[in-house]
């Protein structure tokens, strides 16, 4: 006969999901003042809530104390459970082994996709460097050097560095006030919805 | 050799410049005398909005995962998060069994728990995935809500010829022409096209349409050129 007190938690727990609603268990219990012949600091509140959290971290029919569920416990019917999600170990190895193969496919797809990118762009480099090492060098001269050296050197949007008072433009105004190099703050992350459309009237602010 | 690049149009349209800069050297045939052209073009590109959709295989191992969990996850301790008899536990309860009953089956799930009269919770408002898609569709390929989950690019018209944006406009042949590609992402706004741009529209385009307009219009060279920097590798056939 399960006891109605809130202490046997575990025992109450399972019986509870069956149980009409009109039942109640007695409303939780809360003492805190230390008995005077006891040390006040030594003393644990007889408190129905950790009782109540005790039961639920320390289950008593906990299935085993080395068990891999944290507190040791399972469903009662947990392995038929299981075998109705599972009707094999070869369904099982054959679902993992088709997930793992999707899985490959698509890190092999991305990654022929970035090396063909990256492919690009050091042809481009290496094409540009070509054209503008002049024939004296071995190379073809037939643009001038400094459209390398900016190429290869972080790029900035103005030329104009520093600029300040007079001259300070608003692009320069506007990069002065950001940190170089840092991810722009209206850049995002792919999300699966979105609250807002696309802001076609966004201006920069001056 | 003077090289004077012409400021690209890009009013409303706030971008991050990367140094790299991609070669489609389309080496033309003609022996002219015409000094050699080194032209910048721009790839303009929106990233990707939203997050890509889940494959069927996805979706069913992800559900057959779950499956598994709930199969060996521990019983809910009810006693802990909710109050005895009160409304939310017996939402608990029948959201519970259902999963049971969807899960395991009718054997295993039990007869439905005894929890009397429950009244029904606020209905959530789902906001489809290609909303946006469909309340921007009148722009048609202006629209920057296109492809969502992809990444579209910039296209320019002249007259009717589909091609990038560039610096040099060149019409006509030049020996050893080489195009330089400079990579910029529109973050908000949009590009207007001024007067002395000499375009007379644009397009945001998804790889496999930038294929088949250049395709279509007889630029294959182009494509096989410029085809690395849209991730299409050698011998790839862009599904």
């Amino acid at each position: 006969m399960p006891r109605l007190a809130v202490s046997s938690s575990s025992a109450t727990s399972l019986s509870l999901l069956s149980r009409p609603s009109s039942s109640r268990l007695p409303a939780l219990a809360r003492g805190y003042a230390a008995p005077p012949s006891q040390n006040p600091h030594l003393v644990v509140p007889a408190d129905s809530r950790t009782d109540v959290l005790r039961g639920v971290l320390y289950p008593r029919d906990a299935y085993s104390p080395s068990s891999a569920s944290p507190s040791g416990a399972h469903h009662p019917a947990h392995l038929d459970r299981l075998r109705a999600v599972l009707p094999s170990e070869e369904a099982h190895e054959t679902i993992e082994r088709a997930w793992r193969l999707f899985q490959r496919e698509k890190r092999a797809r991305r990654t022929i996709s970035l090396e063909a990118k990256f492919k690009a762009m050091e042809e481009a480099c290496d094409e540009l460097e070509k054209m503008t090492r002049s024939a004296t060098e071995g190379g073809e001269g037939k643009a001038p050097r400094y459209l390398y050296d900016r190429a290869m050197a972080r790029a900035r949007q103005t030329t104009t560095e520093g600029a300040k008072g007079k001259k300070a433009t608003a692009e320069s105004r506007w990069l002065e006030a950001r940190i170089e190099g840092l991810v722009p703050r209206e850049a995002w992350v792919p999300t699966e919805t979105r609250g807002k459309g696309w802001k076609y009237d966004w201006t920069r602010p001056q | 050799m003077s090289f004077n690049p012409r400021v690209l149009a890009r009013s409303a349209g706030s971008a991050s410049r990367s140094a790299r800069r991609h070669a489609s050297s389309s080496s033309s045939s003609s022996s002219s005398s015409a000094g050699p052209q080194v032209t910048a073009s721009l790839l303009l590109s929106r990233p990707p909005l939203l997050t890509p959709s889940a494959h069927p295989l996805e979706s069913a191992y992800y559900a057959h995962s779950s499956s598994v969990r709930s199969a060996l996850s521990n019983p809910a301790p009810t006693q802990f998060y909710f109050k005895p008899g009160s409304l939310p536990l017996r939402r608990f309860q029948r959201s519970q069994h259902q999963h049971e009953l969807e899960t395991f089956g009718p054997r295993l799930a039990g007869s439905a728990p005894d929890v009397g009269d429950v009244p029904g919770e606020a209905p959530v408002e789902e906001v489809a995935r290609d909303h946006w898609v469909k309340e921007d569709s009148e722009r048609g390929e202006k629209s920057l809500e296109r492809w969502p989950e992809e990444e579209v690019y910039c296209l320019v018209k002249d007259g009717k010829r589909w091609s990038f944006p560039s610096t040099t406009v060149e019409k006509g042949e030049g020996l050893d022409e080489a195009t330089f590609f400079l990579r910029s992402h529109i973050l908000a706004g949009e590009p207007s096209i001024p007067q002395t741009a000499g375009w007379s529209g644009h397009a945001w385009l998804s790889a496999k349409e930038v294929e088949e307009k250049l395709r279509a219009q007889g630029d294959e060279k182009v494509w096989e050129a410029v085809k690395g920097m849209f991730g299409v590798a050698e011998g790839d056939v862009q599904a």
